[in-house]
């Protein structure tokens, strides 16, 4: 899952995007509130599954980052992540377009677990766990079963089957995929999205993930 | 607890006092007129009196000198008037009273025999007047008793003294109710400053008082405006202060458990390195936030004379080796003295945090210049920079507490208050700064400009 984290404080953002990497995310940050326009401008918002967003932000305000990402029609999830701890400001922020609110200072634990949760709702799941033929993934312990045996796998063909699993019904390009497994300082490969997809058909087997021809994959429901 | 006296009650008290005495003093006078307008009146009536039974004895004398002796009987003297009774009168021949009236005595009213006499007759005073006829064959004596007198003007003064008894009270209460009216606006008063949350301090209302009390309204409001101000201060700076180390301490959570959660050594020697250099940056902050709170709360009285030259030189001198180190050269320009009434202490942080901050935006071989000079009645100290300056549209954000320009948060620099700490120093000298950029002079860059009011020449008085 791809995260875009906008925060000025550089001690904070150093540590959001480090410890959400750990956590399995892919997160990029930025710490100005025209940067955070610029990364998300027009298409570019597709490529995150999150964005958390501080509100006093230096060249233009957190709020207006938000309203006007919703002023046209994006749905990205946003948790706002603030030092401000007014009711008054709460309601705010949720009602302009925020879908969570976290104070700081904050748990690096449970910001994963909120940010997974909001990816979790936006794409239709309510339940933690994700379930395909046969193969159980928990976003939370980071693990994935097959028929109740737990399987390795490296963090980006975690990444990828996360990917997956979550658009579980849905083509998804190789692009698509590209941009929700790498950041921007990731160095990316031609073929690595093959290459992954490979790993994956032989450890959890051929029939979960279909390759459809000149447009991408697909995890089917159920 | 001791009683404290009523305003309205000392005033009322005084006008009554005054009112009393006012009237007992009009009243004493004119019952002294009035009694001595009496007395002549009566004196004049016992002088008629006297004169009728002098030219009555002397027709008696003509036409009946056999009746020399004849006593008026009670009959002939009838009690006309119950003031009859204290007015007697004698006719005395030689020494034989020859004629008199019922309720005279039988010695003589009076021992003086000509005009107006007071005496005492049987222990009874009595005012008399005496006349002989003519050719001083008969002696007249007219008297009345005093008592009877002092019977009238008792009444007169008891007439004079009566509707003040009643009067008295009735003014009073009219007093009372008078100032009761003119003290209203500060009874209004009174009940609006009780009636305050203490909290609420909004100016009282100052339409429709009286001119004695205005100016303690005024002050009031002054007072109340100036403690408003620094509630307000202190209550923002509270919010901000605990608002804005929300921030870093989250930073300082949140690296450390990325140092916790790491997977090899260098990720986990990273983050504690990153926890270290946070905790630093909020030990300063923190620092920086404690000098901002004794300055705004820092008043004039320890100004000195001092030198803003020399307080310049001082800081340049002391910062020169520092910034070296980053290959920022620190040039001072200054007038000879730049006298200043102001605290050396301070001055010296204003400079210094101005210098800092200019070095810190510059890059290796820039230049950082300090200018001191006089100007008019003024003295201005300028510090020039050439870093990447500060956004037009940013500038007067400048100063504001906890902001930083996004080049030093890029740089993860300053605590946002060396600058408010700049201008609260030069506020309190009675100065202002101004920034602008350098762009006019077609190069880069930042001047931070200090205006003060030129102090008094050392030494001299």
């Amino acid at each position: 899952m791809r995260l875009l984290i906008v925060e000025d404080d550089p001690l904070l953002g150093d540590a959001l995007q480090v410890g959400m990497t750990q956590a399995g995310f892919a997160a990029d940050w930025v710490s100005d509130g025209v940067a955070a326009e610029n990364a998300l401008a027009g298409d570019l918002a597709a490529n995150f599954d999150a964005l958390v967003l501080d509100l006093g932000l230096p060249r233009r305000d957190g709020l207006s980052v938000l309203r006007g990402l919703r002023a046209r029609g994006c749905r990205l999830p946003v948790l706002i992540l603030t030092a401000r701890d007014a009711v008054e400001d709460r309601i705010l922020g949720l009602d302009s377009g925020a879908d969570d609110y976290c104070l700081k200072p904050f748990d690096m634990g449970e910001l994963g677990a909120r940010l997974r949760a909001l990816v979790r709702r936006s794409e239709g799941q309510s339940a933690p766990v994700l379930e395909a033929c046969g193969v159980r993934l928990d976003p939370a312990a980071h693990t994935v079963c097959v028929d109740g045996a737990g399987v390795e796998l490296s963090a980006k063909e975690f990444a990828l089957l996360h990917a997956l699993m979550l658009n579980a019904g849905r083509v998804l390009s190789r692009s698509q995929l590209e941009e929700r497994l790498y950041t921007w300082n990731d160095e990316t490969g031609s073929n690595t999205v093959e290459v992954y997809i490979h790993h994956l058909r032989r450890k959890l087997g051929k029939e979960l993930i279909r390759n459809i021809r000149g447009v991408g994959y697909l995890v089917r429901k159920r | 607890m001791a009683r404290r006296t009523s305003l309205k009650f000392r005033i009322a008290l005084r006008a009554c006092l005054l009112v009393g005495l006012l009237w007992l003093g009009a009243a004493a006078v004119t019952w002294m007129e009035a009694r001595q307008e009496a007395e002549e009146l009566f004196d004049a009536h016992l002088v008629q009196a006297a004169s009728l039974l002098v030219a009555q004895t002397d027709l008696r004398i003509e036409h009946d000198d056999d009746h020399a002796d004849e006593v008026f009987e009670e009959s002939h003297a009838p009690s006309l008037h119950r003031y009859g009774r204290r007015v007697a009168f004698q006719v005395w021949a030689g020494r034989r009273l020859t004629l008199h009236s019922a309720n005279a005595p039988q010695l003589p009213l009076s021992a003086v025999e000509e005009g107006l006499s007071d005496s005492q007759v049987a222990g009874e005073r009595w005012r008399v007047y005496s006349a002989w006829n003519e050719r001083r064959q008969v002696l007249v004596q007219v008297g009345e008793r005093v008592s009877a007198r002092e019977d009238v003007t008792r009444a007169m003064a008891a007439g004079l003294l009566r509707p003040l008894l009643v009067a008295l009270p009735l003014l009073a209460l009219l007093i009372w109710w008078a100032v009761q009216q003119g003290v209203r606006p500060l009874d209004a008063l009174a009940g609006a400053v009780e009636g305050r949350a203490p909290d609420k301090l909004t100016p009282l209302p100052d339409q429709e008082l009286p001119a004695e009390v205005l100016p303690l309204v005024e002050r009031l409001n002054i007072l109340f405006a100036r403690v408003a101000t620094t509630f307000e201060r202190e209550r923002r700076f509270t919010a901000d202060a605990a608002h804005e180390l929300r921030t870093p301490l989250a930073g300082l959570r949140a690296q450390a458990q990325v140092a916790r959660a790491a997977g090899d050594d260098a990720s986990r020697q990273r983050a504690l390195d990153q926890l270290i250099a946070g905790c630093d940056r909020m030990a300063h902050a923190v620092e920086q936030m404690l000098v901002l709170a004794r300055v705004e709360n820092a008043r004039p009285e320890d100004f000195v004379p001092a030198d803003l030259a020399a307080v310049a030189r001082e800081v340049v001198a002391e910062r020169v080796p520092a910034a070296l180190d980053s290959e920022v050269s620190i040039e001072l320009e200054a007038d000879a003295a730049a006298p200043v009434h102001g605290n050396p202490v301070w001055l010296a942080m204003l400079v210094r945090n101005l210098v800092d901050n200019a070095v810190g935006h510059s890059a290796a071989g820039d230049l950082v210049r300090v200018t001191v000079r006089r100007e008019g009645d003024g003295l201005r100290l300028s510090v020039r920079d050439h870093g990447p300056g500060v956004p037009e549209d940013e500038l007067p954000r400048l100063g504001q507490r906890f902001w930083r320009s996004p080049e030093s948060l890029r740089r993860g620099a300053g605590s946002g208050l060396g600058l408010s700490i700049v201008m609260r120093i030069a506020e309190l000298h009675g100065g202002h700064v101004v920034f602008r950029n350098n762009d006019a002079d077609q190069e880069r860059g930042l001047t931070v400009e200090l205006a003060l009011p030129l102090g008094r020449e050392r030494g001299s008085r």
